[in-house]
């Protein structure tokens, strides 16, 4: 039995323990946005007052916007479910007493630990990300079909927009990973807090941090720890939305529309080498570095769990 | 024949504690070994230690592996069932069979349901639904489906009735012990196992204070019954405990008692219990009584 077929058991424990609410989870974007496109589609304003109602765009342009909306709430909420669920995580085998039991079986610590961390933090994320991508089309079906009719969705231009949001996947995938690897300091080090420490991790890293920000970068020659956070912050943002990617709707009305769809996928690409770049730097690195000590702190509390 | 197990000079300490004292014993193959030591003995130390989930200092091999520098590898020949083991109760019997077929390499799902058939468990039954009694046993049909040479039970019946741990022992032998595996079983419960095992290792304070077979012990402890009269000649040949048997007194001795003692007795078989009972008293407890 090789080290993979291990891990993929480990990813599917996570499966099983959690199914039910990554199901919902995974649902709920698509149809909280479905319910929006339902039943208040005509009345969406979209960018500034004179860009009109949502119904009033070319179609091409409101099948990206019900794409963009459901993915921008699959990705909110899968954020806020990781980020709520991720203290407790790194306790979840000890506070159902099932953690010997874990560790009696042929498991090394670190795959035990790694498997979670890969569950929650890219795996259930992606597959909520692209639940929503594939969901959104669903709602574009629903809302192009309720508002124009059902052979108007067949008249959109499929030959651009599935290359478009094929590569737009593959965008968001890396930015997940991306964005995960920049916050991995801040995730992982709470997480380890929160092994270590108990109920106390979040004052502790709370107090922590506030001293860092508030106190240490007053002292220093120059501010560490607040620019720290900010960067780390800014960079996950930033590989994960593409600010510069779009300029808004109203850009997009005002030159040529079919040029500015067929420029949607090396536009993409653009992106997606530009977020790569930032990622070639000692920031970096020096982000990983901090993620991996946390990822050991994580490793060493199974290892020594009582 | 090679020791499955085998310890010589083994220390382990939590901080300033020092949890096991200089402990050297081996455990040969189709052994059944009692491991006896009251609350804070030292046992579930020991079995971690074994496992290698405690890292010890001194020579301990395990199946002819260092356990905690060769852990993974050592539990895939190994069983084990530790002593606060809780399956997770968010799974399902039958979800338990599929994850331990894709983490052990050597268990076998079709005898684990084989096993989970025998007893009152569903295949489909939440873990949350059964009682204590029911876990433990799926939890033993488990790691019973694991073709391994070495079973580890830390207080495997630690909380359970009467009946549920009849169920678990009668499991344990009819469905695992074949005569060339060996099972190590720590338990307070001593005088339930008596009957099961082939050896005992009986830790007092962290140290070995025994590890003999039960063949043995008959051989070297001897425990001679006797009437109220003789009870002074008994207490003054220094026997290791003085208990009440059967309404009558009785003595237990560490080897032969002097001839003219041992005249004045009926020589009784020691009950493992009693022998745990003298063998590891409480210092304050020894203190008092020798007063």
């Amino acid at each position: 039995m090789d080290r993979m077929f291990r891990f993929r058991t480990l990813l599917l424990r996570e499966w099983m323990q959690h199914r039910t609410g990554w199901l919902v989870l995974m649902a709920l974007p698509t149809l909280l946005v479905l319910g929006l496109g339902l039943f208040d589609g005509q009345g969406i304003q979209v960018g500034s007052a004179d860009a009109g109602d949502l119904s009033a765009l070319p179609l091409v342009l409101q099948a990206l916007f019900w794409t963009l909306a459901t993915v921008a709430v699959a990705l909110v909420l899968v954020s806020l479910t990781v980020l709520a669920q991720l203290p407790g995580l790194a306790r979840r085998d000890q506070q159902d007493r099932s953690i010997e039991f874990w560790r009696s079986l042929p498991v090394s610590h670190a795959q035990g630990v790694g498997a979670t961390l890969l569950m929650h933090l890219l795996l259930l994320p992606a597959a909520a990300l692209a639940a929503g991508l594939v969901g959104s089309q669903l709602v574009v079906l629903v809302s192009v079909v309720l508002h124009h009719g059902p052979l108007v969705w067949l008249q959109l231009p499929w030959g651009q927009l599935l290359p478009s949001l094929g590569l737009g996947a593959l965008r968001l995938m890396l930015g997940l990973l991306l964005a995960v690897l920049w916050l991995s300091p801040l995730l992982l080090l709470t997480m380890a807090a929160s092994a270590w420490l108990k109920r106390w991790a979040v004052p502790v890293v709370s107090a922590v941090s506030l001293v860092g920000v508030y106190w240490l970068d007053a002292r220093l020659p120059m501010p560490l720890v607040g620019p720290a956070f900010s960067r780390l912050g800014t960079e996950a943002l930033y590989a994960l939305v593409a600010p510069d990617l779009f300029d808004g709707p109203r850009r997009v009305v005002q030159s040529e529309l079919g040029a500015a769809v067929a420029d949607l996928p090396m536009a993409l690409l653009q992106d997606a080498g530009r977020v790569l770049a930032s990622a070639a730097s000692p920031a970096f690195l020096l982000a990983v570095v901090v993620g991996a000590l946390g990822f050991w702190l994580l490793v060493l509390r199974r290892q020594r769990a009582d | 024949m090679q020791a499955l197990i085998e310890a010589q000079g083994l220390n382990l300490h939590y901080g300033r504690k020092q949890a096991l004292d200089d402990l050297s014993f081996a455990v040969q193959p189709g052994r059944v070994v009692g491991l006896l030591g009251h609350n804070g003995a030292g046992k579930t130390t020991l079995m971690k230690a074994l496992v290698g989930l405690h890292a010890a200092q001194g020579r301990l091999s395990v199946l002819g592996r260092d356990p905690f520098h060769d852990r993974v590898a050592l539990l895939e020949d190994l069983a084990y069932i530790p002593d606060v083991a809780i399956l997770p109760r968010w799974a399902t019997v039958s979800q338990l069979i599929t994850l331990m077929s894709g983490l052990h390499p050597k268990f076998s799902a079709d005898r684990a349901r084989a096993l989970i058939r025998r007893t009152s468990v569903g295949l489909g039954d939440p873990v949350k639904n059964l009682s204590k009694g029911m876990v433990v046993q799926v939890h033993l049909a488990l790691v019973a489906a694991i073709d391994a040479r070495l079973m580890v039970l830390d207080e495997p019946t630690l909380g359970l009735d009467v009946l549920s741990r009849k169920a678990f022992y009668e499991m344990l032998i009819d469905e695992w012990c074949d005569g060339q595996r060996s099972v190590l079983i720590s338990t307070h419960q001593v005088e339930e196992i008596e009957t099961l095992l082939s050896d005992v290792l009986m830790l007092n304070e962290g140290r070995l204070v025994l590890s003999l077979s039960l063949e043995d012990i008959d051989r070297r402890f001897v425990a001679l019954g006797h009437d109220p009269a003789a009870a002074d000649a008994m207490a003054a040949a220094h026997p290791l405990l003085r208990y009440r048997v059967q309404g009558g007194s009785a003595a237990l001795f560490d080897g032969a008692p002097p001839p003219e003692v041992a005249a004045l007795g009926q020589r009784l078989r020691p009950s493992l219990v009693d022998l745990f009972v003298a063998l590891t008293r409480r210092p304050e407890i020894n203190r008092t009584q020798e007063g």
